[in-house]
């Protein structure tokens, strides 16, 4: 398209005048992107002091559980805290959290012989004239000026410097003695990487890495492969093809022993003696056995939950009136009414296997639910069968809810 | 023709891993290795950090080398720190050993002397955490080593500020000596960033008024 002079000029000057109207806005939103980035970065310094915290902990904490194997000094000595700086990119309020973990460790534990003294002036910016000049610094970097304030003559420094280095937390300390030369009599240097888990040892009881892991694996050993559950049990069926009478749930209270096949609980096994009553209506007998494998991970977890997927069988007995929709000789229950010792002699016995899933937490408490085939109910027409398919016939539904002792 | 198809079978899978493998660098790191750091260990630690992962070599070889690189997660993403001082603190304690090494070697009475550490640094944080680390990193070689900073007459600073970089260090161990900063049993190691650009620190120690650069 043509543009006349005219034109082009009407189009330069709108040009013009969109530039300058658009050069504070451009200017605000640069503004904001700065602030909306200098946010963003505030939090992820945040994010990282949170995770490096703890990790930062562990390592005051070895500090002084060293200390407390090995004091610096041979006797209580009084130390200022001369310093403690956080890694380069977080704040002033790392330190300070850093600096009252220490302070509480160094409390509750005097056998470290670092005995924390308050200087105010060690700290503080102090001015000394002589005659080699006039000399401004902090009162713990001039011990000479410090003893003319009436400072801590002779006492120590304590300096801690917490660092990321890559993927370690490096966290150094020196001690300082506060004369007029300054010498560092202890140093030390600790390292953690990313990724180790911190002990989260308790203050007032600081235990060496290795005692920590030991008191874990007892921990884990302390419930030994054996465990006793007791186990309340519901088993349900469904009403044969020939009948309209559904059997009545039996109820299970069943105790004996689990043993796991190695200290992961990856494999248990259990043996289980069970007794059902219901008054008026029936009693039983059962012997069960089951072999469980850990689904839900290589090795039962400690803090949440497991699942199992079991296999078992048992030897059932029961009789009582109620039972007799279990037999396969099919009485109704007038007729067991009518005859009391038919009703005594009314007992079914039956052989079992199931299969089913167990949600375990803790290996405390756990819930399951499991389907049953009896063999020798297949193909009768007074028991019926749940989930109907084609190749295998499940006669009975069950819960179970188990405690672990 | 057949022949180099067959040489080209034969070390195809070689050259794959070659060119996969981050720590040859022919291929350029993705946003997730970047912020891995990944250093070299031997193939008994690797099998220590995770058994399983690095197999056993056979009896009778088996004409593999094996090589592990253990990865980490950095603890400080990129962007939260400026990248110069990223690169330096990355290998802070490496670079305290060789300051520490270098001052063994380059005074072997090192350890007769009192040392004092000065670290020449536009940034006052990093220069104290490179300070502490070269410190530290003396006194585990056994050095005697004080929090004392020599100090120089302001004449000395006014002219030494003026004064060319190459010069300015040995004049200023000069004054040192002759001002009574550094008395006959101290020595002075001096950490220095030499350009504002470099990620690595220049290392000179200043022994009875004779300045040297170790590193």
């Amino acid at each position: 398209m043509a543009v006349g002079p005219m034109k082009r000029s009407t189009l330069i000057g709108w040009c013009l005048a969109w530039g300058i109207l658009s050069m504070p806005l451009g200017a605000a939103s640069a503004d904001e992107r700065a602030r909306d980035q200098a946010i963003a970065l505030e939090d992820l310094r945040r994010k990282i002091a949170g995770q490096v915290q703890l990790s930062a902990y562990n390592l005051l904490d070895e500090l002084v559980y060293q200390w407390t194997q090995s004091p610096p000094f041979g006797q209580p000595t009084p130390v200022i805290i001369a310093g403690v700086t956080a890694p380069v990119g977080l704040g002033a309020g790392f330190e300070s959290l850093l600096e009252n973990h220490l302070s509480g460790l160094l409390v509750a534990h005097p056998g470290s012989n670092v005995i924390l003294s308050h200087c105010p002036s060690c700290n503080a910016v102090v001015m000394h004239s002589g005659p080699k000049g006039t000399v401004v610094s902090r009162g713990l970097d001039n011990p000479e000026a410090l003893a003319k304030l009436g400072g801590p003559g002779g006492r120590y420094g304590l300096y801690l410097d917490v660092a990321a280095e890559g993927a370690w937390l490096v966290l150094r300390a020196r001690i300082t003695q506060l004369t007029p030369d300054l010498p560092i009599v202890w140093s030390r240097t600790l390292t953690q990487s990313v990724g180790t888990p911190s002990l989260l040892r308790q203050q007032t009881a600081l235990k060496s890495a290795e005692d920590a892991r030991r008191e874990y694996l007892d921990l884990l050993n302390d419930r030994g492969p054996f465990t006793v559950p007791i186990r309340f049990a519901v088993r349900a069926y469904e009403a044969g093809d020939s009948t309209s009478v559904t059997p009545v749930p039996l109820i299970w209270l069943q105790t004996g022993f689990e043993l796991a096949l190695g200290q992961a609980r990856a494999w248990t096994a259990s043996g289980m003696l069970g007794y059902a009553w219901l008054p008026e209506a029936y009693d039983g007998l059962m012997v069960q056995s089951r072999m469980s494998r850990l689904i839900s991970g290589n090795s039962h977890s400690l803090t949440g939950p497991d699942i199992y997927l079991f296999l078992g069988g048992a030897l059932v007995t029961v009789y009582g009136p109620a039972i007799a929709p279990l037999r396969n000789d099919l009485q109704t229950i007038d007729q067991i009414l009518r005859d009391p010792e038919s009703a005594e002699s009314t007992r079914a016995t039956f052989g079992a296997w199931h299969i089913g899933l167990e949600y375990r937490v803790g290996n405390r408490i756990g819930a399951s639910v499991f389907l049953e085939n009896m063999p020798s109910y297949n193909g009768s027409d007074t028991i019926g069968v749940f989930f109907e398919n084609e190749w295998i016939d499940f006669h009975s539904l069950g819960m179970e809810v188990t405690f672990c002792f | 023709m057949e022949f180099w198809l067959y040489v080209l079978l034969m070390y195809m899978p070689s050259l794959i891993e070659t060119a996969r493998d981050p720590m040859n660098g022919y291929v350029a790191p993705n946003a997730t290795l970047r912020t891995l750091d990944c250093e070299p260990i031997s193939t008994e630690g690797a099998r220590r950090i995770a058994p399983g992962r690095v197999s056993d070599a056979h009896a009778r070889s088996d004409f593999l080398n094996r090589r592990a690189v253990v990865c980490r997660e950095r603890l400080m993403p990129l962007g939260v720190r400026r990248p110069q001082d990223d690169a330096l603190l990355s290998n802070l304690r490496g670079m305290a050993r060789d300051m520490a090494g270098a001052v063994a070697e380059a005074a072997p009475k090192a350890s007769g002397r009192t040392w004092l550490v000065e670290v020449f640094h536009p940034d006052a944080a990093l220069s104290y955490k490179i300070g502490f680390a070269v410190k530290n990193a003396l006194l585990e070689r056994g050095v005697r080593v004080t929090d004392r900073a020599p100090s120089l007459a302001a004449g000395d600073v006014e002219v030494l500020g003026v004064t060319p970089q190459n010069k300015a260090y040995p004049l200023a161990c000069t004054r040192y000596a002759a001002g009574g900063g550094l008395g006959p049993n101290d020595a002075l190691l001096a950490v220095v960033l030499r350009d504002p650009r470099a990620t690595i620190m220049h290392a000179g120690v200043c022994v009875d008024g004779q300045w040297r650069w170790v590193r």
